[in-house]
């Protein structure tokens, strides 16, 4: 396992309407333009939960076969849009035995953290 | 969209209640379906044993959000965190019990408050993982 990754993903909208089905999270904040535009945002917004998703699936790509992830926390810091590129990284923090902490974020080109958090990872013996 | 209005004071009822149980199968096809969206991939076939972790955070969801979405306001993320105690085998079928376990209130920029949802897992009885979660909700009533 290398000490860090990284990878860069822009969610579409199209992405925002599959995961509002699959997950049966239907807020209107993710699709309607109306409602948006009533509290103050551009467009509809990309779902944490989404974002998180696409971090751990960064981590399990970046495990491959050497392990699985057994923890995580996540904060929200700042709201993501559709079709605007969000920088992914993702870089060990500590090591104790086989079980690794890897601190990942989500952010956008300019720098900017939308998604960070703690993943912990057990590795294969 | 036309949305009814609730009091916060309502959503308090349900504070310590534990929530109906959901029930969900983990499909090979919901979890192909879940990995698909996430890789933006919509053909995409999951051919793996073990359910993806990122999975369980979003399982209840729209029970849950569905309660908050009856308050006026706009409902977004805080935080969420996720103890797997147990790999979960494709095919199983897994239930949440979840509970409302802390709504704090805010006036200080706007009103705000800040819901925090304990889900358990089980598979055959047994507790397989533990999520929480935090819910904001923005300019929400208060009466």
């Amino acid at each position: 396992m290398n000490d860090t990754y990284s990878m860069t993903t822009t969610p579409t909208l199209e992405q925002v309407h599959s995961w509002a089905r699959v997950s049966g999270d239907n807020n209107p904040v993710h699709y309607d333009n109306s409602f948006t535009k009533s509290m103050g945002l551009p467009g509809p917004i990309v779902h944490g939960q989404l974002v998180v998703s696409i971090l751990l699936d960064m981590v399990d790509t970046w495990l491959g076969q050497e392990g699985y992830i057994i923890d995580f926390s996540f904060a929200f810091r700042s709201i993501s849009y559709p079709d605007y590129p969000l920088v992914c990284k993702g870089a060990i923090a500590s090591k104790n035995d086989r079980t690794y902490s890897l601190k990942v974020s989500a952010e956008d080109t300019t720098g900017h953290v939308h998604v960070e958090g703690i993943v912990t990872v057990q590795l294969c013996s | 969209m036309e949305r009814q209005t609730i009091s916060i004071d309502k959503l308090k009822t349900l504070l310590h209640k534990p929530l109906e149980p959901f029930t969900y199968t983990l499909s090979r096809e919901l979890v192909s379906d879940y990995i698909g969206t996430v890789k933006n991939s919509p053909d995409y076939y999951y051919s793996g044993l073990i359910v993806p972790c990122f999975i369980l955070p979003t399982l209840g969801c729209e029970q849950m959000i569905s309660k908050m979405l009856e308050m006026k306001g706009i409902v977004l993320q805080g935080g969420s965190t996720l103890s797997v105690y147990e790999q979960i085998p494709v095919g199983c079928t897994i239930s949440i019990n979840a509970v409302i376990s802390n709504i704090k209130e805010s006036k200080l920029d706007g009103y705000m408050c800040i819901i925090t949802i304990d889900k358990d897992y089980y598979v055959n009885d047994g507790l397989v993982a533990h999520c929480r979660q935090l819910s904001v909700v923005k300019g929400a009533p208060t009466s």
